[in-house]
């Protein structure tokens, strides 16, 4: 738990330190001049259209400007450029851009309205400067008709009609004027003139001209009242502060730029120190990687030391542990030979036994034929030897030493003695033949006078194996049923030592009466197979997969080392064979030896181990 | 990169298609055949822009055009921008007052659609600066379509082929409160109606019989010209109504549509001010002024002379004007005498 805690907070704690540094690369990233180049050209722009503007207001005042097009056309340039100024100055997120912003805007809206009550002003100013002239001079041609046509009105009114032409004349003449150079004297006569007018007797003249002058009056009115607000809207569109406001957002846009280059300047400064800090933190870090890269190194150089006087360890183990194997091998070849040698040993006692009989016997006769040699000889003395004293005595001890001889040989006659010495050394000879047939089995088996790898008869093997086998197997029927098999390459004395391990098996496994162990030589296709069969007791399926372990037996301790069959399949497999088993409880056992007709080259070395172990 | 072959393929196809309409307007037309005309100067008014000299992009009006005619724009998928606005009825209703969804009676009597773009405002009180805002408050206004974006989007973003078509013609947008409203305006800026009047300002002096030239100068003498100017004949500024004499006294019970811009404004001096309306296919536009009390155009003529110009005309005059004004229609409409 805590070393997963411990990860987890170093790589929150790598996770930060890498948002801090991304975060302070993005703080210093390069201020994008585009936005401030495009709001300077739009303020450049801006202030352009305004002159235009102004312009185009003067040129409708004085009547240049046919239409008020041109007076709309900003307009349509603020409608397409606007909210893009808007949009940028509330990207600069600054509040005094947004104010300078808003002013801007302000004053604009000012101004469009400003312009158009100006439009409204202008248009019915314009409307009544050009009729008033025509009013007046269809005001004075209705005068001349009337009174040249009514006479009705009377001398006093066509006076005061009169007047009143010229009172209208008068007035627009002034009108005119003021239009031209407003002047509060002009507008006060202006008015006193319209207050004549309009107070003139107006209902004892006819209709036509009262209405008449009530129009001209009202457009007169109309005139001052739009002239004047005219001015005064014209000097407001003038005060409007555009320009000054423009000058003041392209300001704050430069200052914000100015200082966001400041902050961006600090942001980089702290990204430096930021960047050595992380950098200071890197070597440390690396340092300790350094450290524990060199203690690991160090506990590996000890690690393998370890490992290094492990193995030697245990490669001394493995000697030793080959040494015993050996020398198992080479007391389970004692035990074997033990068990030859007794075997051999009874062989051998029998016809020494005849020997030794004979010759004991021969050597009880010895004494008679000693005797009758000696007597005899005595006798030739006394038959050859000149009477010296006494004849008679002499033909006495003649007679008497004959009659001995006589006496003597005539038993030995009697007792057919030569006759049985001549038996007693045949049955020796033939005792003596025995035991150097016996030995030369031995001789055979062991191969001891051949070469250790020779070209072998197996069937032959079987054969001499039998022999010294004898004291084993003469209880047992044995069945041969050896097929012409091909000689093969290999350690014979080994091979031998294979068959009487199986034939001893064999035989152990059955008991005397009924025993019966057969042996079978075939050939196969790369060499040879030789079974043992025996008709024993079998081996149970439990022990079956172990018989070939070393020390592995069923017999009693003492009886048998547990190396058998484990050598017998170690020789087998050195000489690039098999060997298997097939056993039914009660049936009986039936081992089979795959050998091939070449034993595998690299196992000359094992062979020859197996052969030191053997010889040693 | 990859727009350089469409861009240079339209420009190859253009001057193909352009030289195909110069080829038909030879034919059709036996004026062309005659003096190469030259346009009139130092006049008051304008002929009308060519469509091709605005640049808009033809998906998008054929888009907006798509959308003046849908349903959905209104709460109870009763009206569209043509139940107000019908091209056949010179771009109004021909009511007195329109009417919107729930079949309610509108305020005020319905402008025309045609050239509106030109209007430096939109509506009688010039409340818009913009069709794109005029949209918005058409859309928004509870007598009108009583709709609102949220639900609007909710509606169309079901239409697949619209939405399609919004991506074809708003690659970055696609279907959005913002791409409808320029849709829709980009429609109507593309609604010029072209008239008889245009051609005698661009220098065919058979475009206009002789009574209609007379009219036109008594226009101008009489000072309609004064407000009723530029290139939309109107429409590019404010005017009280009644300047000379009181309007809507003599009419009697004054509504809030009549204040104009004051609703605006809330200033004093915008009571009764409106925006001067085009005076472009008015002959098909009847009845007249803002509240539509006026039937016929002579009426109409009256009435501003009335009270806009505060003189008096001879009835030939005034004949002449109405003929004048019945030349301001668009050709394409089939033009009523």
């Amino acid at each position: 738990m805590k070393p997963i805690l411990r990860r987890l907070l170093g790589v929150v704690l790598s996770l930060g330190l890498i948002a801090i540094l991304l975060a302070l690369v993005q703080k210093t990233r390069s201020i994008d001049t585009t936005l401030l180049q495009q709001v300077n050209g739009q303020l450049r722009e801006l202030k352009q259209v305004d002159a235009t503007w102004n312009l185009d207001i003067l040129r409708s005042k004085i009547g240049i400007n046919k239409n008020y097009d041109q007076v709309t056309t900003p307009l349509q340039w603020l409608q397409k450029n606007q909210p893009a100024l808007m949009k940028a100055a509330n990207q600069a997120n600054e509040s005094a851009i947004k104010q300078a912003a808003d002013d801007l805007k302000t004053v604009i809206n000012e101004k469009i309205s400003l312009v158009d009550r100006f439009k409204m002003q202008n248009a019915l100013l314009k409307n009544s400067l050009r009729f008033l002239p025509t009013a007046v001079g269809q005001l004075r041609d209705q005068i001349v008709a009337v009174t040249l046509s009514d006479t009705s009105i009377g001398i006093n009114n066509t006076e005061q009609i009169s007047k009143l032409e010229v009172t209208a004349s008068e007035m627009l003449t002034e009108l005119l004027k003021y239009n031209l150079a407003p002047d509060e004297a002009i507008k006060a006569r202006v008015a006193g003139l319209l207050e004549k007018l309009a107070e003139a007797p107006s209902s004892t003249y006819p209709e036509q001209i009262q209405s008449q002058v009530r129009m001209i009056v009202n457009h007169a009115q109309t005139v001052l009242k739009q002239k004047e607000s005219e001015d005064q809207v014209l000097a407001s569109i003038d005060q409007v502060p555009i320009t000054v406001r423009i000058d003041q957002l392209a300001t704050q846009f430069e200052r914000s730029f100015d200082l966001a280059l400041q902050e961006k300047e600090q942001w980089r400064m702290a990204l430096i120190a930021y960047s050595a800090g992380l950098l200071l933190l890197l070597a440390f870090a690396m340092i300790a990687v350094w450290r524990s890269y060199r203690s690991l190194d160090q506990a590996n150089a000890f690690l393998e030391q370890r490992v290094e006087e492990r193995t030697r360890d245990l490669s001394t183990a493995l000697a030793h542990l080959r040494e015993s194997q050996l020398q198992l091998i080479q007391s389970e070849k004692m035990a074997s030979l033990g068990q030859m040698v007794a075997g051999i040993a009874h062989e051998i006692n029998t016809p020494l036994a005849y020997v030794k009989g004979g010759l004991e016997i021969l050597n009880a006769r010895m004494g008679d034929v000693d005797t009758l040699v000696t007597e005899t000889s005595r006798l030739m003395n006394l038959m050859t030897q000149e009477p010296q004293e006494d004849e008679a005595k002499h033909e006495q001890q003649l007679a008497d030493q004959f009659a001995t001889v006589q006496e003597l040989s005539s038993a030995f006659v009697e007792t057919e003695t030569v006759g049985e010495v001549k038996g007693l050394l045949g049955d020796g000879l033939y005792g003596i033949g025995q035991i150097s047939e016996i030995v030369g089995n031995l001789k055979d088996f062991s191969r001891l006078d051949r070469a250790r790898v020779a070209e072998f008869n197996v069937n032959e093997g079987i054969a001499s194996t039998l022999k010294i086998a004898r004291n084993l197997v003469k209880h047992r029927r044995i069945e041969q049923q050896l097929g012409e098999v091909p000689l093969i390459r290999c350690s014979p004395s080994q091979i031998n030592q294979v068959l009487l391990n199986l034939i001893n098996n064999a035989c152990q496994a059955t008991t005397e009466e009924t025993g019966v162990v057969t042996i079978v030589t075939r050939p196969t296709e790369q060499g040879l197979a030789i079974e043992v069969r025996d008709n024993g007791h079998g081996i149970s399926p439990e022990h079956l997969s172990k018989i070939f372990d070393p020390f592995f037996t069923t017999k009693k301790v003492g009886e048998g080392t547990g190396l058998g069959l484990s050598i017998v399949q170690r020789i087998v497999n050195e000489h690039g064979g098999d060997i298997q088993v097939d056993s039914v409880l009660g049936v009986g056992t039936c081992f089979t030896v795959n050998l091939p007709r070449e034993y595998q080259a690299q196992s000359e070395n094992g062979l020859n181990e197996l052969n030191q172990g053997g010889t040693a | 990169m990859f727009t350089l072959p469409i861009g240079s393929g339209v420009r190859l196809c253009l001057p193909i298609f352009s030289a195909r309409l110069l080829l038909t307007a030879f034919i059709l037309s036996p004026m062309s055949l005659t003096v190469v005309a030259e346009p009139l100067v130092g006049e008051p008014l304008s002929p009308l822009p060519t469509l091709e000299s605005l640049q808009l992009d033809p998906n998008k009006i054929k888009l907006g055009e798509r959308l003046f005619h849908d349903t959905r724009f209104s709460r109870d998928n009763s009206t569209a921008c043509v139940s107000c606005h019908s091209l056949s009825k010179g771009g109004a209703d021909g009511r007195k007052n329109s009417i919107g969804v729930r079949q309610q009676m509108g305020v005020i009597n319905a402008p025309t659609i045609f050239n509106s773009g030109l209007n430096f405002r939109q509506f009688w009180d010039g409340r818009s600066d913009s069709l794109e805002d005029q949209v918005d408050k058409v859309v928004h206004d509870a007598r009108e379509l009583d709709m609102n974006w949220e639900d609007l989007l909710k509606l169309l973003s079901t239409d697949a082929s619209l939405v399609a078509e919004f991506n074809t013609a708003y690659p970055q947008e696609g279907l959005q409160a913002s791409s409808i409203q320029n849709a829709l305006a980009s429609y109507q800026r593309s609604l010029l109606t072209p008239s008889r009047f245009d051609r005698y300002l661009l220098g065919d002096s058979k475009a206009l019989d002789q009574d209609e030239l007379k009219g036109y100068q008594l226009f101008k003498d009489y000072g309609c010209i004064a407000c009723h100017q530029g290139v939309n004949i109107g429409g590019n500024m404010f005017q009280k109504f009644g300047v000379m004499d009181d309007y809507f006294a003599k009419r009697g019970s004054i509504s809030a549509a009549d204040l104009g811009r004051f609703n605006v404004t809330q200033q004093e001096a915008d009571k009764h001010v409106f925006k001067v309306p085009s005076l472009r296919n008015v002959a098909l536009t009847a009845p007249y002024f803002h509240d539509g009390m006026t039937d016929t155009l002579e009426d109409a003529v009256d009435v501003m002379f009335r009270h806009q110009l505060g003189r008096t005309a001879s009835e030939v005059d005034k004949r002449m004007i109405v003929k004048f004004l019945n030349s301001l229609s668009g050709e394409a409409l089939g033009a009523k005498p």
